[in-house]
């Protein structure tokens, strides 16, 4: 009935959020969770649809940091624009050459691009800076640890 | 009489916007040496945008436009106009009008002509504003009792086992006899006459492509459709890209006035205005 008691769902989705009380991060947040969940989910042309939307969110928060950097080229990944997520992959590296994400979207990349020896090698580098690196206990880490975790055992378990 | 070539033009990734934007987008008409940048977000992102007065050319609400007189001016065309139909209301299980009030209803912006549409239907309800693509989820998932759809949502609501409560283009037809208006594109004023011409023609001139050239256009649109299949999505630009498109002509002018003044008069806008077209 319409008038039943509010049911709440009690989900795993997240809760929409309030569009008029978001700043511009939480905007390109949303979105790329948005784009996440859509591939995921296999709904590839949701993807495409809500990348220029997503693109654009990022382009507003310029200079970007490391972590929207990878959030940004996981877009591009995702959303089959190589080029972008290349350049974020680029970018984070120059940063930081042992950058646990830019590796993981480096790698990402090269597979893209079936430049196994460039994968091979990235992840190589992945697994030898893994444990330095998490001591150094950037933020981004702890948001990405589950990226990082699977990147890492993946990179692990590939035959060399 | 401007150094300025480029121009950033803002609207919202629906297909009746992208249609309207496409020869534009394609490279497809003669820009007269101006750059047009595309930019796409939600709609009551650029209603809060244009606030700021950050983009030159933007789609907003026609709510939001009320706001905005004093820095922007509408375009005459590339309305959005419902005849006869708008957002819809929709909930999980079948209701009435008589069931709207005191709900919590998700709705897609505080500056959208949606939302004060749905104030003037029912000024009572418990609004939760929340992104457009997030509305129909909302509902489904039990987090508000009803979801007001704009974009494709409007055609696709019933696949996802929701009820429609109440079109608010229907209600508005009955209340007044006019069409809808919902969105519109504004150029901002300190453009200066020459340019705001210019802009003016150049958006005239890529609608009437995409209309003249409907196939390639719509391909353009899909993009944008999300959940809608090609036909539907023909459909959907079919409602919004209309008579009005080109022009508003004197009875889309008299709704877009019709429309503020009413929410002057119920206290839903809070200062008078003054609508300024381009010719």
């Amino acid at each position: 009935m319409a008038n039943a008691p509010f049911a709440g769902s009690g989900g795993a989705m997240p809760r929409a959020p309030d569009i008029s009380q978001m700043t511009p991060e939480q905007q390109a947040e949303r979105l790329y969770d948005r784009i996440m969940r859509e591939y995921e989910a296999g709904q590839i042309g949701n993807v495409k649809t809500f990348m220029p939307m997503a693109i654009a969110a990022y382009e507003r928060l310029s200079p970007l940091s490391l972590d929207q950097r990878y959030d940004l080229g996981r877009i591009g990944e995702v959303g089959g624009d190589i080029p972008l997520a290349r350049a974020q992959a680029d970018t984070i590296l120059r940063a930081r050459p042992t950058h646990l994400l830019g590796l993981i979207l480096a790698a990402k990349v090269a597979r893209l691009e079936k430049n196994d020896a460039r994968a091979r090698t990235l992840d190589a580098k992945l697994v030898a800076s893994d444990s330095a690196e998490r001591a150094a206990a950037l933020p981004e880490y702890l948001l990405h640890k589950l990226d990082i975790d699977a990147a890492v055992a993946a990179a692990r378990s590939t035959p060399k | 009489m401007t150094s300025m070539t480029t121009i950033h033009v803002a609207h919202s990734p629906d297909s009746d916007d992208a249609f309207m934007f496409y020869a534009l987008a394609a490279g497809k008409i003669d820009t007269e040496g101006l750059t047009y940048v595309h930019e796409l977000q939600d709609i009551e992102s650029l209603n809060q945008r244009a606030m700021r007065g950050e983009l030159e050319v933007t789609a907003v609400s026609i709510h939001a436009y009320a706001y905005l007189s004093d820095k922007y001016a509408l375009l005459p065309h590339g309305a959005s106009m419902g005849d006869k139909y708008g957002p819809r209301l929709v909930s999980r299980t079948p209701a009435t009008r008589a069931d709207v009030k005191g709900k919590r209803i998700a709705t897609p912006g505080p500056l959208t002509s949606a939302y004060l549409q749905l104030r003037m239907y029912e000024p009572d309800f418990e609004t939760v504003h929340t992104p457009f693509d997030e509305i129909m989820g909302a509902v489904e998932r039990g987090e508000v009792d009803m979801g007001l759809l704009i974009h494709e949502g409007q055609l696709t609501y019933q696949d996802h086992g929701l009820h429609l409560v109440a079109d608010m283009g229907v209600w508005w037809f009955e209340e007044t006899g006019l069409p809808l208006p919902l969105g519109g594109n504004v150029v901002r004023k300190d453009l200066g006459a020459e340019l705001t011409s210019k802009i003016s023609r150049h958006l005239r001139a890529s609608i009437a492509y995409g209309l003249d050239h409907r196939a390639g256009a719509l391909d353009h649109a899909m993009q944008y459709a999300r959940d809608l299949d090609r036909s539907q999505a023909d459909e959907f630009v079919g409602m919004y890209v209309n008579d009005w498109t080109l022009d508003y002509g004197e009875r889309g002018r008299k709704a877009v006035q019709l429309f503020l003044e009413r929410g002057v008069k119920e206290g839903l806008i809070t200062k008078p205005v003054q609508v300024e077209f381009v010719d």
